[in-house]
């Protein structure tokens, strides 16, 4: 979870609102046609909502970690296939670098502009409450718990890792190094660890039968979603945007 | 509408033997009913039954029913009855929904699949964190809460459907006196609003004080069922495993004849009779454990050690108490090194274990309150030699070392059984004689008292008279703590509130005010003796 707690306008925002700006951009990028100049003007806006959700310099971290590495995997492998067409023989060196990078400038802007779309909601989002916004707007309460449930229990079962490892290493337990020394100390992490968790899940399945979840019925939120007036209409607008920007990159208007 | 148990036997599937047999008992609503008996003696089930999990949720043979006026446990849908009957289990981890990220989302998760319109579930859920007195962290993750805080949120989620029974099944296992207390006099606030309250406890100081009555289990059956001054009257610890109120455990040691009384007030006591005993020598000697300045702040930003300085010399028994987080655990987990400390340091034996947990384990063992955690091996033996062949013992020495512990803790029949197929208490033995195989000078022993009936808590009271070197009680029972350690250090808000002997600190009421420290009945016959300054061990009294 990469979530960035701030109490900002950005963070304040309905999930759904932010989900449908990661959908537009999506849209956008997809388009064949898009050139660079309505990429780099979203890329641009989304950069000024991580300014003003003070989550710039995280998501510039998180842009070099995962960005990076795609741009100079795509630029490898348009040489290797201009190796393998034979182009380097119909072209310069020069000439031939320009180009490769040119076709990896807006498949890469198009990465760029959707990756900086999904980070700039996870960073502003804490991933539960995307679920219940969702639960909340009427999607199935099983899935919705299914998926809160993991983005909770994840960090609580590595909170019961680390009880378990503290309680062999009280034991004289050290992880040597190497793969033989990582492996040999395994066993008396691992083992405690599944045995519970199988016990855990009777145990929770029954709290959570004691508390009515099985129960049929309307179901209410005690969660409210933050909304101003004027958020739904956003939404559509956003939505709506990008279907014309998605037409009009295609030619059909 | 009375709770009503017409069972003939329950076993669990794959067990020959029934849990619960012949118990054909009504319990009345609008009153509180104890349920007591040693470990295995079928609370539980009792439990389980209540809450309809026996038959629709665990698999078993069972023959007989459980009743609710016309409604039948067994025919009517589960989620139906479980409407009318709220439980709440032992584990409190296990109890969250695991899908909300705030304490207050989390007690009103049940409201929301029951449909309570939102303005509802806020008032009742702001009603409930009140009452229990979690309202200070209503916007805390339940995650990031101590057991004791879990087990609340677990009991505030129940409380807040407001049903017509409620089930509890070891509710206070994790919490301090002040909490203990409090959420017994909210439960007694609803039993006299006609709510049936079903509790299975070993504190049977509170429940003498809160029951009207208690049902006593042994052997999977009711064995007796009355008013707490009349079950308690015999000693039961002998006879059933069961504790006493802390009142009669002093008066049955201190060779009462007869009833025994649940106070020591009245004209009952002959108080002429009782007088101060000599107080037994404070242990000298060099320091086995040094600890300078420490402080530890957690990455979430809580300051659970604030400048703490404390020694404790060679062969000294210790009982480190206070309020759920006022520290104890992170004082602990620094000793053994489990914890890089913020500032200051850690010395044991001379040596400085400062962060240095593997180091640290040759000096100080620590027996870590959930057996779980740590068991791993298919065999007793396997599990006990563990430690002490991480230190490299092996041959002749590691045999000698497993026997010995496992002869201490009294397992030594057992040694190539499962340690899973154990119970919870032989577990915990278990745990504590893989520590003791490892032959460190000094033991940590957090909540040892946890859970225990009264045949292993004196098995335990025992085995702490005997322990060898310099042991440290982490607890919140403060007779146990008086009776076996010679010295007690408070923690409060993680700086040091008070430190002396169990008299001394025990016998300052602004001390356990402060601090949530129950006073054993020790201090009060004392008083009621005109002995000044008061003493808290029962030892501490002679006639």
């Amino acid at each position: 979870m990469i979530y960035v707690p701030a109490d900002t306008f950005v963070d304040r925002a309905n999930p759904l609102t932010k989900a449908t700006i990661v959908a537009a951009a999506l849209l956008v990028a997809l388009a064949e046609e898009s050139g660079p100049r309505p990429l780099l003007i979203f890329i641009a806006l989304m950069l000024g909502v991580a300014v003003a959700a003070r989550v710039l310099k995280p998501l510039l971290g998180a842009l070099a970690r995962i960005v990076l590495p795609i741009a100079v995997s795509l630029y490898v492998l348009q040489w290797v296939l201009a190796l393998v067409q034979g182009l380097l023989s119909r072209q310069s060196l020069g000439a031939l670098a320009l180009a490769l990078l040119d076709n990896v400038d807006v498949l890469g802007l198009r990465i760029l502009a959707f990756v900086t779309a999904v980070l700039v909601v996870l960073l502003t989002t804490h991933p539960g409450r995307l679920v219940q916004a969702a639960a909340v707007r009427g999607a199935p309460p099983g899935l919705c718990y299914a998926l809160a449930a993991a983005l909770q229990i994840i960090p609580a079962t590595a909170a019961h890792a680390r009880a378990i490892t503290d309680a062999q290493r009280a034991r004289g337990l050290v992880v040597g190094r190497g793969l033989w020394g990582r492996a040999r100390a395994l066993p008396p992490l691992i083992a405690p660890l599944l045995l519970s968790t199988l016990q855990s899940a009777e145990e929770q399945a029954m709290a959570l039968e004691a508390r009515g979840f099985s129960r049929r019925g309307p179901r209410t939120s005690f969660f409210e979603v933050a909304e101003s007036p004027a958020e739904p209409l956003l939404r559509w607008a956003i939505l709506a945007a990008a279907a014309l920007a998605f037409a009009h990159l295609r030619g059909w208007l | 509408m009375a709770l009503i148990f017409e069972v003939a036997r329950f076993r669990y599937a794959g067990s020959q033997r029934p849990a619960v047999h012949d118990v054909r008992v009504e319990i009345p609503a609008g009153a509180i009913t104890a349920l007591c008996g040693a470990a295995e003696s079928g609370k539980s089930t009792l439990c389980a039954l209540a809450g309809g999990f026996i038959p629709h949720f665990t698999h078993g043979l069972l023959e007989g029913a459980v009743s609710l006026g016309e409604f039948d446990s067994a025919r009517m849908p589960h989620a139906e009855w479980l409407s009318r009957v709220g439980i709440v289990f032992q584990n409190p981890f296990t109890q969250l929904s695991g899908a909300r990220l705030t304490v207050r989302e989390e007690v009103a998760f049940g409201l929301e699949n029951a449909g309570c319109p939102p303005n509802e579930m806020h008032a009742r859920v702001a009603v409930v964190l009140e009452e229990v007195g979690l309202s200070g962290v209503a916007e805390r993750s339940p995650y990031a809460l101590s057991g004791g805080q879990q087990q609340l949120v677990a009991i505030a989620s129940i409380l807040v459907s407001d049903p017509a029974w409620m089930v509890l099944d070891e509710p206070l296992a994790q919490l301090d006196a002040a909490v203990s207390r409090r959420l017994m006099e909210v439960l007694r606030g609803r039993a006299a609003r006609g709510v049936g309250v079903l509790i299975a406890e070993h504190n049977a100081t509170l429940l003498a004080e809160f029951a009207d009555t208690v049902l006593l289990l042994r052997g999977g059956t009711v064995d007796a069922l009355g008013p707490p001054a009349e079950i308690f009257a015999r000693d039961t610890r002998t006879s059933h495993g069961v504790h006493l109120p802390d009142a009669a455990a002093l008066a049955a040691d201190l060779g009462w004849n007869g009833r025994l009384p649940l106070t020591v007030a009245g004209p009952a006591w002959p108080p002429a009779g009782f007088q101060r005993a000599a107080p037994p020598a404070l242990t000298t000697g060099p320091p086995a454990v040094e600890v300078t300045g420490l402080s530890f702040t957690y990455d979430s930003g809580q300051r659970a050690l604030d400048g703490v300085s404390l020694t404790v010399p060679v062969g000294q028994r210790v009982a480190l108490v206070g309020r759920n987080g006022a520290g104890k655990s992170t004082l602990a987990r620094s000793l053994i090194g489990l914890l890089d400390p913020t500032r200051g340091s850690v010395r044991v034996g001379g040596e400085d274990v400062t962060g240095r947990a593997g180091h640290a384990a040759r000096h100080i063992g620590y027996v870590f309150q959930n057996p779980d955690d740590q068991l791993f091996a298919r065999r007793v033996w396997d599990e006990v030699a563990f430690g002490p062949r991480n230190l490299g013992v092996h041959g002749d020495a590691l045999e000698a070392a497993v026997r010995e512990a496992l002869q201490a803790v009294g397992l030594e029949d057992v040694v190539d059984e499962n340690p899973r197929d154990l119970d919870h208490p032989m577990r915990k033995r278990l745990a504590l004689a893989s520590v003791l195989a490892m032959r460190a000078p000094v033991l940590v022993l957090d909540e040892p008292t946890g859970g225990l009936d009264a045949h292993e808590h004196r098995r335990l009271a025992r085995l702490v008279e005997t322990l060898p070197g310099t042991a440290i009680l982490i607890s919140h029972d403060m007779t146990f703590c008086a009776d076996h350690c010679e010295r007690m250090i408070v923690l409060h808000e993680g700086r040091v509130a008070a430190d002396g002997t169990p008299d001394e600190v025990l016998g300052d009421d602004e001390v356990c005010v402060k601090c949530g420290l129950a006073q054993p009945a020790a201090v009060a016959l004392s008083r009621e003796c005109g002995i000044t300054p008061p003493v808290a061990r029962r030892a501490g009294l002679t006639r």
